[in-house]
């Protein structure tokens, strides 16, 4: 359970989105399959980044996004299609010529070398545009200015702390201007108040850059607070490409809402108009109804309020009595936890700035609203 | 991750010098050497002219069938040797010495002569074995006997107390470095479980050990199985190896016949090898 | 198991008595190599002097034993073992990257080289002999002899190597490369420095092996002879004690040698170590 909510995330997020009407993408993924052996691991993907773009890439681990950033960065070439890099298909050009800088998760810094020669590596020794050792020696201090390790440069990488590794491994790639800059899971290897100020850090100086940054994580909350747009991938594909707010306000399938870990996702099947559970139903936007068969009713937890069970309700809410079984407090939100008839579990979150929490006796019977109009249903059953 | 860039050439091509250089001057080689057993020998000279004398005569001959079974033989008592005198250091120095550093100092003392001249190792039995030897002035003083020894060197004792010596740190090596590794509380919860010593023997040490002792087992047994040099020295010439067939052979310009040795000699090491990695297959272990 | 006290004593005096069986031969021809002029290859001792040192080293010219013919042999045993090493070691690193890609049978090619030690040395040699007779290639220890070492050393470097590109991180080579550095800057720059202690022990090992190596060498060495061929021609003939100081000096070398790969291992850990002392003194 996240402990920031959607309205954070949508101040976050609601700057103006690079369309895809800004010209000629500086990043085109076409039609991508990679496999190995028998094994697809992605499967007919497109995208298009643009320049100065902060794109994330969210899915869980083994839905190929690690993959895909290896596939760019030119570590391996893809089984097909096709990957334009400025216009130029750049299958088959090895890495070091690729100019795409890669932030590795672990960091991957030379441990035999000092801070400074880190930074300095690429400008030194890439196959094209060497510095000599004064011109570099420039851009060394600039980069460290930069990222706030000033004075550190002579310190060996082993004698300084993870945060000012991630640092100095940002720094190493910036150096080299790279066209598009690569973050593997940047942020997965620090502990939670660093993640925190790192994530406005590097936002801060990709805005200052004006570069190109692809970050891949596993971690919704950092996707949607960071990203221009978010790359949902789901078992190798695409499963939704676009803003935040607006992968946000409308999961385009039930993987992409639970992989955003905000919704209620309800087993179920669509009968005549309404969706039936074990010893319930819920209610349907006319939209909806359509479907039928298995399907999986979904609905933000900050959309859901908890009320006595008598209150009445408003036209176009939907509602269902189910037992609380207990809640959660964590900061600026508390979650309330209940079981539904058929033991499925239903949670409301309550956003302390914008409504008051309630005191609910374990045990006891509410009633639930949500607005129909947020509620979504969609075929299949989510695992 | 592998790379997946490129042909076949370009990925695995670090494959090739050295398989070239395995398959070039030691398959082919071998190849040849079972080749020319079959070649004819004349006392001179040697023809391509196939024929199956060199190996009749050699399975027909006691002088060089009983070289194949003294080499069985002695692998046997230098194998069964350095395990039973090599085992006890490593469990010694693996399981009862708790201190990393003092673990350390003991082992690379039991294997430091490894590092020494083999040639040289030999060279310093003799003045221990001899009639006048070290090992009997130090008896004699010590009243445990009252004439020298004379079965000591230029006997079969006498090589065979050299080749445990030089061999036995192949076993103590290995086997220590496994035991060393597995982790005392595995042994003491087998201990509180209600296992008894023996039992913890044969369902812990033994299986966690095993990859150093069938290490070990192969350094020694193809270490003896090509000696020639030990039986030359430490035995006075009296105990034949099939090693030793074949540098004499070689000697008098034999070569079919020295080739059907090598065969023979082969085709023992192979049978050895692939019985002791159907215990263990060593690759899995590096 | 390992608690009982009294085990513990009893293994303790047989570790003692085994470091004994160990190192006697070692002690007694270190003392007789001390022998007198008149002494002989056993006990008991004449006297002490270093005579047998001297005529080892040809510091004295006439005596009553042959002079150990050691020195040509110790220069080819020399040049032989450096190339040795490095043929080795480039084999043993090359083929050991190898193994970092996956590819089918590479059990069968882990074996292939891994014969190189198990096929006994006399076998080699034999088979390497036989083949250049018939080619009618001149045997020579820095041709034939020079080949049948690399066989026997290359699967020692290549152990090496696999342990330590198994404890290797693949992602600093990628940065690397996502840097634009190419493939042999990448080798240069990162991947052999951190490498760096498996290849000092690689040519560690292949140098010590060749050195030493003489099963092979006799069939293919060719007529002029190595080191440890010229000490095994001696096995033959009556021994004197300069057998004896030789094999003194020999196993000195050897610890040199080691000493040597100690201290400049230790001097790259002491480098870090270092770097880490100023650490403290900053904080």
């Amino acid at each position: 359970m996240s402990a920031e909510g959607t309205a954070t995330v949508a101040a976050d997020a609601t700057g103006t989105v690079p369309g895809r009407d800004a010209g000629q993408p500086l990043l085109q993924v076409r039609n991508v399959t990679q496999r190995y052996g028998d094994k697809v691991v992605l499967r007919n993907v497109d995208l298009d980044v643009f320049e100065n773009e902060y794109v994330t890439v969210l899915g869980p681990s083994g839905s190929g996004k690690s993959v895909l950033l290896r596939l760019i960065a030119g570590f391996e070439d893809p089984t097909e299609g096709e990957i334009d890099i400025s216009g130029r298909n750049v299958v088959g050009v090895p890495a070091h010529l690729r100019n795409v800088g890669l932030v590795f998760q672990n960091f991957a810094l030379f441990p035999h070398l000092k801070v400074g020669q880190n930074i300095a590596y690429g400008l030194r020794n890439r196959a094209h545009d060497r510095l000599s050792a004064a011109e570099a020696d420039v851009k060394v201090e600039e980069m460290l200015h930069l990222v706030g390790l000033e004075g550190l440069k002579d310190r060996r990488v082993n004698q300084i702390s993870g945060g000012q590794r991630q640092r100095v491994a940002l720094a190493r790639t910036l150096a080299t201007d790279p066209k598009i800059v690569l973050l593997d899971e940047p942020l997965g290897a620090l502990d939670a108040n660093l993640r925190a100020s790192m994530k406005i850090e590097l936002r801060k100086l990709q805005t200052r850059l004006g570069a190109t940054f692809v970050h891949v994580t596993g971690n919704e909350e950092e996707a949607l607070a960071m990203a221009d747009r978010i790359i949902v991938l789901e078992r190798g594909r695409i499963a939704q490409f676009d803003a935040p707010e607006r992968v946000f306000a409308r999961p385009e399938t039930a993987q992409v809402a639970f992989a955003l870990s905000r919704f209620n996702l309800v087993k179920g099947r669509v009968e005549g108009g309404s969706f039936v559970a074990d010893g319930f139903s819920l209610c349907l936007a006319p939209d909806h109804q359509v479907l039928s068969g298995p399907a999986t009713y979904c609905v933000g937890y900050d959309r859901v309020d908890v009320e006595e069970v008598d209150t009445s309700l408003a036209p176009g809410d939907c509602s269902i009595v189910c037992k609380h079984v207990s809640h959660e407090y964590s900061g600026a939100t508390v979650t309330y936890l209940f079981e539904l008839p058929d033991g499925q579990h239903f949670e409301a979150q309550y956003h302390l700035h914008h409504r008051k929490a309630k005191r609910l006796e374990e045990g006891a019977e509410y009633l639930l609203r949500w607005p129909m109009a947020r509620a979504f249903v969609y075929p299949g059953v989510v695992e | 991750m592998s790379g997946q860039r490129g042909n076949w050439f370009t990925r695995h091509w670090q494959l090739i010098p050295g398989s070239a250089w395995m398959i070039l001057f030691l398959i082919a080689p071998l190849i040849m050497m079972i080749y020319v057993s079959f070649w004819t020998q004349t006392s001179f000279d040697i023809k391509p002219d196939l024929t199956t004398k060199s190996w009749q005569t050699f399975f027909s001959q006691p002088v060089y069938y009983s070289a194949l079974w003294n080499t069985i033989r002695v692998w046997l008592i230098v194998l069964v040797g350095t395990f039973v005198l090599g085992v006890p250091v490593a469990i010694f120095i693996g399981l009862f010495v708790r201190s990393n550093t003092v673990q350390t100092i003991l082992l690379v003392l039991a294997v430091i002569p490894f590092w020494t001249s083999f040639l040289v190792r030999i060279v310093a039995w003799k003045p221990m074995l001899g009639q006048n030897g070290a090992l009997n002035i130090i008896l004699m003083k010590a009243h445990i006997i009252s004439e020298p020894l004379s079965f000591l060197l230029y006997t079969e004792v006498g090589m065979i107390i050299g080749m445990i010596q030089i061999y036995l740190v192949f076993v103590v090596g290995p086997v220590t470095f496994m035991l060393s590794r597995i982790d005392p509380n595995v042994i003491e919860a087998a201990r509180d479980l209600g296992a008894g010593t023996g039992r913890i023997f044969k369902d812990i040490l033994l299986p966690l050990s095993r990859p150093g002792l069938v290490t070990g087992a192969i350094f020694v047994s193809v270490l003896v199985l090509g000696e020639f040099a030990t039986p030359a020295s430490l035995s006075g010439r009296k105990v034949n190896l099939l090693g030793n067939v074949i540098v004499t052979q070689v000697g008098s310009l034999k070569w079919a016949f020295a080739s059907v040795a090598g065969v023979v000699l082969t085709v023992v090491i192979a049978l050895v090898i692939v019985g002791l990695l159907r215990i263990t297959d060593l690759r899995k272990e590096v | 198991m390992y608690k009982s006290p009294i085990l513990k004593w009893i293994l303790g005096v047989y570790y003692g008595l085994f470091l004994l069986f160990l190192y006697g031969p070692f002690i007694v021809m270190g003392i007789l190599s001390f022998q007198p002029q008149n002494g002989g290859p056993q006990f008991p001792m004449r006297g002490f002097s270093i005579y047998w040192y001297e005529q080892l080293l040809g510091i004295i010219g006439t005596s009553r034993a042959a002079p150990l013919p050691v020195g040509p042999a110790l220069v080819r045993s020399l040049i032989l073992a450096f190339m040795v090493m490095v043929t080795s070691t480039v084999l043993g690193t090359i083929t050991a990257q190898a193994f970092r890609h996956r590819f089918k049978h590479t059990g069968f090619m882990f074996y292939l080289v891994m014969l190189g030690f198990i096929v006994p040395g006399v076998l080699v040699g034999l088979g390497v002999a036989l083949v250049s007779n018939q080619l009618h290639i001149d045997k020579h220890w820095w041709l034939t002899g020079y080949i049948v070492h690399v066989i026997y050393t290359f699967p020692f470097s290549f152990l090496v190597m696999l342990a330590i590109f198994n404890r290797f991180d693949r992602s600093v080579e990628e940065a690397s490369a996502s840097l634009g550095a190419g493939a042999a800057t990448t080798f240069r720059k990162i991947t052999f420095p951190l490498v760096f202690p498996g290849i000092l022990t690689s040519l560690l090992i292949a140098f010590t092996l060749s050195y030493d190596e003489f099963p092979r060498s006799i069939f293919a060495g060719g007529p002029q002879l190595t080191l440890p061929l010229t000490i095994y021609g001696q096995f033959g003939i009556e021994i004197h004690p300069n057998l004896f100081a030789f094999g003194v000096l020999s196993t000195l070398f050897s610890f040199a040698l080691l000493a040597v790969f100690a201290i400049l291992i230790a001097i790259s850990v002491k480098r870090r170590a270092r770097g880490r002392g100023i650490q403290e003194e900053i904080r």
